[in-house]
């Protein structure tokens, strides 16, 4: 199977400091990945730095997404080239609408794949094939974007976005922040709903909860700015028994 | 030239200068305005606005009318058209209840409907500019509403300027319980002056709406002002869009003399080039028991400078009074900038009063979250700008101004 992200000797800082300290991944196309890792280790700085986010600036190694350099590409050209971003804290946008601001993305994407803009009956329609599943109600969609959301309704919106955007690769930044189990499951039935063979995901999470829900494929464990582990499942079985301790210190000596 | 001698000068030729009391009360203007002169910076009120810039253009009235009158903003609206500051294209016909005519009209053939109320809104020391206006004013608009009357069709007042300096003078009298939707329109080409007062006197439970759009040519100064008194349970919602001009201050000074009285001041003014706009608003709690709420947004780029500064005051028996305010602008550019001055004078004890102020770049992360769902950025930009107006916006009641005023900041957005 071919990767649909390689990332090599990736070092990355915000502020000229320096958060990712050579970086090596590589997801193959269909698969799904975890990491895990405690607070300040990096995780949500790759995010960022997958999305393209201004100030957070590679300063060596590579990142390439479908054979090409990632970092060609402006934000607005990666996610219509299929990269996702699920947001840890999703962005309250008062005075846009949602179901404005989810055709406007929608649109935006298919015009920058060349195919032809949804009007807004063929928009409804494609949105209506989502909210069901999601407990996704017309009151949110008529609020300002996120404006008045609970955590839940918040990342369960963001799984709305996934759904419309079809994206090839999936980040999802500690999706199951802030939720309940009940909140967590509907959030992780919408994205086990999302799992295909053209789809990969990288799956960000700080407690192992959620792989029971989103059962990945291989498991990497971030610390200090480096992938200090990798191995399956199951390390993540291992890391809830003995903590992020054993890990965290291997990384500072190695 | 001094105003007194210009205004000696004048007088023979001014609308209704047979009329005394109309007489005097040209004289007493022009002594107002004599006892300050223009005011300079050193006057607290006017310390973020020059008027340098007018300086020598007070007394260039007299320009002819223009001929190229565009069509309405609103269908099936009642309009007026002046043409630098002088009547037009007169209204079409009203209901009954309802009179709608020119200031030089109503001098000359209708005294009796102003002469009890011209000049008592806008007065005091504290407004020389007024005073100018109503020692030159030739024209403008009067409204008047018998009690009770509604009028259904919105009253549209086109202001089309393309040269010299014109002083429209406008009065809207509503009777108890009357309501009408006047929407004052500010356009033009070239340079020139506009300084315009309307005076309003709202009977209890009258409900106005009054919108001023302002689309003033590029090179042009604009002063208006709107001086208000709201009788008990009267109304008044006010929205000021400012988009055009030079050098434009838009005054408000709204008196809320009975309970249950409400006066609703919102604006939006979207800024570049070096233009500068001050809107500039006094709220007078005078008795108890009402309400006024003001919201004003801007958008500044280049090297844009807006000001805004309202004072809301509670005298001491205007106990239970609400009184909000709120001013947020966007900066665009390193260069533009906004002086905000919210200001509050409590003398009652038992209010409700707010006021705040902000002032920044387009938000960063809300930027990012719409880039990175595919939104291409200068899209993203205008998607945020537009719901940052569109809070302001909202306020507004009438559906089809609200549609024309998003059209218009739509317009601005894209250009």
């Amino acid at each position: 199977m071919s990767n649909i992200l390689e990332i090599k000797g990736l070092h990355a800082e915000v502020d000229g400091t320096e958060i990712l300290k050579g970086i090596d991944l590589s997801i193959g196309t269909g698969e799904v990945h975890a990491i895990m890792g405690p607070n300040g280790s990096g995780k949500s700085t790759l995010s960022y730095v997958i999305s393209g986010r201004d100030g957070y600036d590679i300063t060596a190694g590579s990142i390439s997404y479908q054979g090409r350099d990632l970092t060609e590409l402006t934000i607005e050209e990666r996610a219509a080239q299929g990269i996702f971003l699920g947001f840890q804290y999703p962005v309250e946008l008062p005075g846009v609408s949602s179901t404005t601001f989810l055709k406007t993305a929608v649109n935006a994407v298919r015009r920058q794949r060349g195919e032809d803009e949804l009007d807004a009956v063929q928009f409804m329609k494609r949105l209506r094939q989502h909210t069901a599943s999601l407990n996704i109600n017309d009151d949110m969609l008529r609020r300002g974007v996120n404006v008045g959301f609970s955590g839940g309704e918040k990342k369960r919106n963001e799984i709305l976005q996934m759904a419309l955007l079809e994206p090839y690769f999936a980040v999802l930044d500690e999706t199951d922040s802030g939720l309940d189990i009940d909140a967590l499951k509907v959030v992780a039935d919408g994205v086990n709903a999302l799992r295909g063979p053209t789809r990969s995901m990288l799956v960000i999470t700080h407690y192992q909860r959620l792989l029971d829900y989103i059962v990945p494929d291989y498991v990497h464990v971030l610390a200090h700015g480096r992938i200090a582990r990798s191995g399956g499942k199951e390390l993540a079985l291992e890391l809830e028994e003995k903590g992020y301790g054993a890990f965290v210190d291997g990384a500072e000596a190695a | 030239m001094s105003l007194r001698a210009y205004q000696e000068e004048m007088a023979g030729e001014l609308p209704g200068a047979g009329l005394p009391w109309l007489a005097a009360l040209r004289t007493a203007a022009a002594a107002r305005f004599e006892a300050t002169g223009l005011p300079d910076r050193k006057v607290e009120a006017w310390r973020y606005t020059s008027l340098k810039p007018i300086q020598d253009h007070l007394f260039t009235i007299g320009a002819g009318k223009i001929d190229d009158v565009p069509p309405p903003l609103l269908a099936n609206s009642h309009r007026l058209v002046f043409t630098n500051g002088i009547l037009h294209l007169d209204a079409t016909e009203l209901p009954q209840g309802v009179r709608l005519l020119g200031m030089a009209q109503a001098m000359a053939g209708a005294p009796d409907l102003i002469a009890e109320s011209l000049g008592q809104v806008a007065t005091g020391q504290k407004l020389p500019l007024p005073a100018l206006n109503q020692a030159l004013s030739q024209d403008g608009y009067v409204l008047a509403l018998d009690a009770g009357i509604v009028v259904e069709q919105p009253i549209e007042i086109l202001f089309l300027s393309d040269q010299g300096a014109s002083y429209p003078r406008n009065l809207v009298l509503a009777g108890a319980g009357a309501r009408a939707t006047v929407v004052e329109h500010y356009l033009g080409t070239g340079n020139y002056f506009l300084n315009a007062v309307t005076e309003i006197q709202a009977a209890a439970g009258a409900h106005l709406r009054r919108y001023k759009i302002q689309q003033e040519a590029n090179g042009a100064s604009h002063v208006g002002t709107l001086a208000g008194q709201l009788d008990g349970d009267a109304k008044l919602e006010n929205f000021d869009l400012n988009l055009g001009g030079q050098l434009v201050r838009s005054e408000i000074h709204m008196a809320l003399q009975g309970a249950g009285a409400d006066a609703t001041l919102n604006g939006i003014y979207l800024l570049r080039g070096k233009q500068h706009c001050d809107n500039a608003i006094w709220v007078d709690h005078a008795v108890g028991g009402n309400t006024s709420h003001q919201d004003y947004r801007g958008i500044l780029d280049n090297k844009a400078h807006a000001v805004f500064q309202g004072k809301i005051t509670v005298r001491r028996d205007a106990q239970g009074i609400e009184g909000h305010q709120l001013n947020k602008t966007l900066l665009l550019s390193d260069q533009a900038e906004i002086d905000s001055k919210p200001e509050l004078e409590i003398l009652a004890d038992d209010v409700k009063c707010s006021h705040g102020a902000t002032a920044g770049e387009l938000d960063e992360t809300g930027l990012f979250y719409l880039r990175s769902r595919g939104i291409p950025e200068a899209e993203a930009r205008q998607l945020l700008m537009t719901a940052f107006a569109a809070q302001t916006l909202d306020k507004i009641s009438d559906k089809a101004v609200r549609g024309i005023m998003d059209g218009l900041v739509a317009d601005w957005m894209a250009s």
